[in-house]
């Protein structure tokens, strides 16, 4: 257990060392605050959704043997929880609803929730336990990933740096120093 | 207190209107009398006044008439359907150049980063995202008139999802080298920015064969910019051109940059690309002030 929360952190971080999930990396990484907040909302999500998955895939799609289905149903259990969790933001919390905006939606079109799905169901063939685990695991990687983006962004504001440089281009290159620092975990598999 | 009140005052109203009415009917002679004398001064002014109103809209009454025609509403509508077609091809090439999905809407860069590490999987993941692109617009603007507003995300995810089951199991059938190199990146697909991007802002607001086209469009710009990361990196990184089983030997083992096959080496190889398109828009920039400087 504690290996898999240590390779999903560290070793295979799912935006450093397996580049999914770059679409909120760049557009909500700008302010520390909305960063944790996506990341809080990408948690619930992730795990939620993937026991769901979980459960329907093992113990409906492949008893009746109706596998061609996997990605449809994935992306439903996807979207509605999304639909959930943007429901409970607008009525818990409006602020965080107006900061997030339109990346609250998007999270159904974030690759690395459905990528979870998959790998706990198909490549990796995890149980029950396991599964809220990496699920956890993952989406813990996420938020400090994009946790850690987010502040070198908003000291890189201040910076003098070239105008073709400033934007997206310097934190692409951030994103590959972080990149660099991560890989050196690489040899503790 | 207040009905009281209401027909008290409905009292005192209607003997006045009475009194008022008296006092009408007791002077109708008079006022007969005056509508005739009021009556005699309008009459006279009249021809003048017409003479005037006639000389002004015989100038101006061609452009009056055609102000009047085209805000009828159909002639409306037809001047806006002119203005809004954009031809098929110009839709086509808007996809490829100018509004280039990865580098200018920096959409679907998971795959455009993950996969561009050789060549099968660029080309191959660009022809499958061609592929459901095209037919999910189509279908999409097919019925963008039937989707109700509130459910349409569900909805064309649904469609997109469904197509991508269709390559799915289409490269699992016929190339399963393929199939097994893209791996889950395949259903990655069906949560691609791109096509729900594009369903959303463009097919669901535009015609059939428009929608074709920029699906069309956006795809080969998308598999233009995959060929074009997937040739730097794998010649830069690992000195050979692979493709499918034909393999090229570019740049001998030892010149080679082995990171920019790893992660880190996208990021950087992306940088330095967008960085180029930059600089060149703030060269047509600068250019552009330029000209109107020295004007």
């Amino acid at each position: 257990m504690f290996s898999i929360i240590f390779s999903t952190l560290f070793i295979n971080n799912i935006i450093l060392n397996k580049i999914i999930g770059m679409c909120p990396f760049i557009g909500v990484s700008t302010k520390r605050k909305n960063a944790l907040s996506m990341g809080m909302a990408v948690i619930f999500v992730i795990v939620c959704s993937s026991v769901i998955s979980w459960a329907l895939y093992n113990y409906v799609l492949v008893p009746y043997e109706l596998t061609y289905l996997t990605t449809i149903i994935f992306i439903l259990v996807i979207a509605s929880f999304v639909q959930l969790v943007e429901m409970v933001v607008k009525r818990f919390s409006p602020g965080l609803y107006s900061t997030l905006g339109i990346y609250l939606p998007l999270i159904t079109t974030n690759c690395a929730v459905l990528q979870v799905a998959n790998d706990v169901t198909l490549s990796l063939g995890y149980g029950i336990g396991n599964t809220i685990v990496y699920s956890l695991g993952v989406s813990l990687g996420f938020t400090m990933a994009i946790f850690l983006f987010s502040a070198i962004r908003e000291q890189l504001n201040g910076a003098p740096i070239k105008r073709h440089y400033k934007g997206v281009p310097i934190a692409f290159m951030t994103a590959f120093a972080m990149a660099l620092a991560f890989l050196g975990f690489g040899g503790m598999a | 207190m207040a009905e009281e009140e209401r027909k008290v005052a409905k009292k005192s109203t209607t003997p006045a209107k009475k009194t008022t009415a008296k006092k009408t009917t007791s002077s109708t002679t008079k006022k007969a009398a005056k509508p005739a004398s009021a009556s005699a001064v309008p009459v006279k002014e009249k021809p003048v006044a017409k003479k005037v109103a006639r000389q002004n809209t015989e100038t101006t009454s061609l452009k009056d008439k055609e102000v009047v025609l085209n805000e009828l509403p159909k002639a409306k509508a037809k001047k806006e359907n002119n203005k809004k077609g954009p031809s098929f091809f110009k839709v086509l090439v808007n996809g490829i150049l100018k509004q280039n999905p990865v580098f200018i809407g920096l959409l679907g860069l998971c795959s455009s980063l993950a996969l561009t590490t050789n060549l099968t999987n660029a080309i191959g993941m660009g022809g499958s995202v061609i592929f459901v692109l095209t037919l999910s617009n189509l279908v999409i603007s097919l019925l963008r008139k039937l989707v109700p507003d509130e459910i349409r995300t569900p909805i064309f995810i649904v469609v997109i999802a469904s197509f991508v089951t269709v390559v799915q199991l289409i490269l699992n059938a016929f190339i399963p080298d393929l199939y097994t190199s893209l791996g889950a990146f395949l259903s990655l697909i069906a949560v691609n920015c791109i096509i729900l991007g594009r369903a959303e802002s463009f097919a669901s607001k535009n015609g059939p064969v428009r929608s074709i086209a920029d699906g069309l469009g956006m795809g080969i710009g998308y598999t233009l910019t995959l060929t074009v990361l997937s040739l730097i990196r794998g010649i830069i990184g690992s000195g050979t051109i692979e493709f499918f089983s034909f393999s090229v030997r570019v740049l001998p083992a030892s010149f080679t940059i082995a990171p920019l096959t790893t992660a880190m080496g996208a990021f950087i190889v992306f940088a330095i690309l967008l960085s180029l398109i930059n600089r060149y828009k703030f060269y047509k920039e600068d250019k552009a002030k330029e000209n109107e400087v020295n004007k």
